[in-house]
């Protein structure tokens, strides 16, 4: 059973300098209860990802394509199902943690409120006493230290390793049943980083949570995930799980990535990396967009992007395994009166 | 560097290094002229400012020059009419006709031309004021912020005493204690303005103060001075430059209430204020007396306000559309 | 929670002082301004009589009544105390104490610019915000419009534009006064009109009053709604692309409870000291309103000071405004900790 079915999925943006195509006909399935790491450098459009799925991208966003989530498709919704999604169904942890809580408001109300919208959804009668103690308890889960203190705090006074896993914490009361997380630990230290990590592996299983990984270290992504998703550049260049895919990585760019590892031996001399840069989104080249940067480009890299094709049970997008593969439609996207569509409007847009 | 910053701002996403000068440089250099030709508010105030000023240039060089050769009559070279023309009874409070588009006062003279000729004393108010306040902003603002401690202290407690009394008032009342007159009313309203600059600047040098350049620079053994200016300066002005063009419109707007309420130019020289004003006691009945002077002077303030807010707005990233 | 409590009250005695401190900046600045047009003891006495026939005799006497001989320091000294105990002086016009005519004045300008400054910061809020949850849409287009235009218009031609409108043309509110001239104003007790009158139970008058003061203040409310709504739409776009925006409806919170609960909340911050400033430009405005609408309060009073070379009145004038803002600024600055709760309240 997949949690959520992405079917060509593109985000545009618009910019003074006209449209780039962050998300380009993605399409990806997630299954249930599985961690999933999407890997990608920065600016590959993975936190765009993200906030596609929830429906939070800014308004210069327009989106094309489908998202199923347990078979609605979340760009059809309207807004009162969707509310209804967000929060029990899905979640999204976000990457900067000094600008992710209400600064005005203290901690425990903001928990509080997260827990006020879960015992609505189910029913149930708000009883302070016991929600206070419910929150408490998450805290000290995610292993927070004095856990009553924190809750009277305001998030300017905690650190950002403490109000990442405060959000965490909020996640856990609302009991999702899929959390997207979007580098939870790139702005923590190298200490903090391990104990989240941890943390949230032992939550998602623990809790059968539909886990979305994205970071853009895939040593971190190693260390969480079932299955990994690699972004470059907007398109999905290889996909598969994660065992298989450190052992025998498909596609050059996974190649190049594993190579750059450190290998934790002494005599190493100099570290790989690959060469040149991602390109930029108002600049793609023509082809394969890792054609090139890609030491086993030949001539049709550079004048055909290649298809998904599918390899022992994974997915590359190389014309190495060349084979083909089918295409989907586009869909449309709705939004009404105000609402959530007027802080976050999704557009709907033509493909250029 | 550049287009990713501002690509990021305007993304939406924050930027976690602190991107504003960064993006406010990339968004400059790159879109700024862009936006500002293309978004429709900015051209209408960049075309009303243009006409403006280029009246007033042309309008006020002839009055100078007239004024230098002792031949006054320079200044009305291009008006349909002399604007100050001795009370003519025949041709008082007439209606807005070809002969006198605007209609005339009462005391007979045509109102257009008097409008012409007072623009220029409303360019050369405004520009002087704003660029005195911002260099005497600039001075007290940059200091106070770089050198911090009870220098900064002092500072501010003498610019807070300035801004605790309105501009007006304190126009008004300064009028009385240096005398009437054109002249006095810059001083009035320079001795106002510049407390905001400062302000403005120091809150620019305190930012601008910890990003390392400074430090760099004065290890390699740059004079302070040098520092002071060519760094903090220059790249504080950004924000401020974009706030002055909607200051313009601001120092026109107290100097026409000033003429309004009578302090500034002595009749029987024209000034748009005191025409509104005078045009008052004939309203409704000549109703082109109060206006005419009115709506120039609303219309000109727009100009400055539509093109300001746009650049406040390319200057601060909120560039989406 | 104890400690955050004292560390409030050492935060507001904080604040007090830096208020004490500006006020008293404010007053030498005033004295320096008038020492420099009035250098010699001689020129500030000719000052204090108020007219052009004096003689040496009267002047010398002046100079030793007011202490105009000493040292600059003592006498700045006693200004300032004097100013603290209200004392300005006789006022060279009426020879009366100063501050006896400034209670009268003062409570009548008050009274409306405290309502106008109210007024606009609600319109502004509202505007504002509606503004930008269309943003880039129709709704935002005409608000813009409006606004802009309502800023760039002067007070004065707001006013006599409302004034024509709806008094002399639509003869649908009066176009003069503070209330009924026919009316007999009740007894000042406090010096507010609006109170005066709810004190007595003259409910006439205050209804009058109340009709009466319709035009001025929406005109000053009208020139000034424009800054707030500029800058509550922008704090609120601001707001929007924040993450924690997303947060709250990531928790699956109502739109109600998100756009009210969080984004509002942190968008009013600016507005608290913007709405200080608003006010210093609502008492600006009052002049001029004052002057079209015909209402004796300390705009009035000030023009005519201005007009009859009242010196003193016009010192007394712009202290006591100077005052007022000083106040105000100290009340928003107290309001901005208490909601914003990252202001470090050393």
């Amino acid at each position: 059973m997949n949690a959520l079915e992405i079917r060509d999925l593109s985000v545009y943006y618009r910019t003074p300098l006209g449209r780039v195509k962050v998300l380009d006909s993605l399409t990806v399935d997630f299954p249930e209860s599985k961690t999933t790491g999407i890997v990608g450098e920065s600016g590959s459009g993975k936190s765009t990802l993200g906030f596609a799925i929830t429906r939070l991208l800014p308004p210069t966003a327009i989106v094309n394509g489908s998202i199923r989530y347990y078979g609605e498709d979340l760009m059809r919704l309207p807004s009162k199902r969707l509310r209804e999604v967000r929060g029990t169904g899905v979640f999204m942890i976000m990457q900067d943690p000094f600008s992710s809580l209400n600064p005005v408001k203290r901690v425990g109300d903001q928990l509080l409120e997260a827990l006020q919208v879960r015992y609505e959804r189910r029913g149930e009668s708000f009883d302070y006493a016991s929600a206070r103690k419910e929150a408490v308890k998450r805290l000290n889960d995610v292993k927070l230290p004095d856990p009553e203190l924190v809750m009277t705090k305001y998030p300017y006074q905690l650190s950002g390793g403490q109000i990442q896993r405060v959000v965490i914490a909020m996640g856990l009361l609302l009991e999702p049943k899929v959390i997207i997380a979007d580098e939870p630990t790139s702005a923590l230290d190298v200490s903090i980083q391990a104990q989240v990590i941890s943390l949230l592996k032992e939550l998602q299983e623990s809790y059968g949570m539909t886990l979305l990984f994205i970071t853009h270290d895939l040593a971190v992504a190693t260390a969480v995930s079932d299955n990994v998703l690699i972004l470059y550049a907007g398109r999905i260049m290889e996909q598969g799980d994660i065992s298989s895919t450190v052992k025998k990585p498909l596609h050059p760019y996974t190649q190049g990535l594993l190579k750059s590892f450190p290998s934790g031996s002494y005599k190493e001399g100099k570290l790989f990396s690959l060469k040149g840069l991602p390109p930029s989104f108002f600049n793609l080249p023509s082809g394969c967009r890792f054609s090139d940067r890609c030491p086993y480009a030949f001539d049709r890299c550079y004048k055909d992007e290649p298809e998904v094709y599918d390899v022992e049970g994974r997915k590359v997008r190389c014309f190495l395994y060349g084979k083909r593969r089918k295409r989907r439609r586009s869909g449309r996207v709705h939004g009404s009166g105000i609402g959530p569509d007027q802080v976050f409007p999704c557009r709907e847009g033509r493909n250029t | 560097m550049n287009i990713t910053n501002m690509l990021k701002k305007t993304l939406g996403f924050r930027s976690n290094v602190d991107a504003q000068a960064s993006a406010v440089r990339g968004a400059q250099s790159l879109s700024t002229f862009y936006y500002l030709r293309h978004k429709k508010e900015a051209v209408i105030g960049m075309a009303i400012i243009a006409v403006f000023v280029v009246w007033s240039v042309i309008e006020g060089s002839l009055q100078l020059i007239g004024s230098y050769l002792r031949k006054p009559s320079l200044g009305w070279l291009l008006l349909p009419h002399n604007p100050i023309s001795s009370p003519n009874v025949a041709t008082s409070l007439l209606p807005p006709s070809p002969a006198y588009p605007f209609g005339t006062n009462f005391e007979g003279q045509d109102i257009l031309s008097r409008l012409l000729y007072a623009a220029p004393k409303d360019a050369i108010a405004a520009f002087a004021v704003v660029v005195s306040a911002v260099i005497i902003g600039a001075l007290f603002g940059i200091v106070a912020g770089y050198y911090g401690g009870w220098v900064d202290e002092i500072l501010m407690r003498v610019t807070d005493a300035f801004l605790a009394i309105p501009g007006l008032i304190l126009a008004i009342a300064f009028s009385i204690l240096i005398g009437p007159g054109f002249n006095s009313v810059l001083i009035s309203l320079t001795i106002i303005w510049w407390p905001v600059y400062a302000r403005l600047f120091r809150g620019q040098t305190l930012t601008l103060k910890y990003r390392g350049f400074v430090e760099i620079s004065r290890l390699f053994g740059v004079s302070e001075i040098r520092v002071l200016f060519k760094h903090i300066l220059m790249n504080a002005i950004d924000p401020i430059i974009a706030y002055m063009a909607l200051d313009f419109g601001t120092v026109i707007l107290t100097y026409s209430t000033l003429a309004f309420l009578g302090i500034g130019v002595q009749p029987p020289y024209p000034e748009w204020g005191s025409m509104a004003s005078d045009g008052l006691s004939f309203f409704p009945r000549a109703w082109w007396y109060t206006f005419f002077p009115s709506i120039t002077i609303l219309l000109i303030v727009i100009g400055f306000i539509l093109f300001g807010d746009s650049f406040q707005d390319v200057i601060s990233g909120r560039v989406v559309d | 929670m104890k400690r955050m409590q004292s560390n409030f009250i050492f935060f507001v005695i904080r604040r007090i002082i830096n208020a004490l401190v500006t006020l008293v900046l404010l007053v030498l600045l005033v004295f320096v301004l008038i020492h420099v047009i009035l250098p010699t003891p001689q020129a500030m006495a000719k000052v204090y009589i108020g007219s052009q026939h004096y003689t040496a005799a009267e002047l010398n006497s002046v100079i030793d009544r007011y202490g105009l001989n000493q040292p600059l320091y003592v006498q700045f000294f006693n200004y300032v105390v004097d100013v603290f105990t209200g004392n300005f002086g006789l006022d060279s016009l009426y020879k009366v104490p100063e501050m006896q005519l400034l209670d009268r004045f003062i409570p009548i300008t008050l009274e409306f610019v405290l309502i106008a400054t109210a007024l606009q910061v609600v319109i502004g809020v509202f505007a504002g915000g509606f503004a930008a949850l269309w943003r880039g849409q129709v709704p935002d287009w005409i608000i813009k419009v409006l606004y802009l235009i309502a800023w760039a218009a002067p007070v004065f031609l707001l006013a006599t534009l409302m004034q024509f409108a709806f008094a002399y043309d639509l003869k649908l509110l009066p176009a003069l006064n503070m209330a009924n001239p026919v009316l007999v104003p009740p007894k000042p007790i406090t010096g507010y009109p609006l109170i005066d009158a709810a004190i007595e139970g003259d409910w006439a008058y205050f209804d009058s009053l109340l009709t009466h003061m319709i035009l001025p203040v929406v005109s000053i409310a009208v020139a000034g709604f424009g800054l707030t709504t500029r800058i509550m739409r922008n704090s609120a776009v601001e707001v929007f692309d924040k993450d924690y925006v997303r947060l709250a409806y990531m928790k699956g919170l109502s739109n109600g409870k998100v756009l009210f609960g969080t984004v509002f909340r942190n968008a009013l911050i600016p507005i608290v000291t913007l709405t200080a400033i608003q006010f210093g430009f609502a008492v600006s405005g009052a002049v001029v309103i004052e002057d079209v609408f015909l209402y004796k309060g300390m705009g009035f009073f000030l023009y005519q000071s201005v007009t009859s070379m009242d010196y003193v009145a016009i010192i007394a004038t712009t202290i006591i405004v100077g005052i007022s803002v000083i106040i105000a600024n100290f009340a928003a600055d107290l309001l901005y900790a208490v909601v914003d709760p990252r202001v470090k309240l050393e």
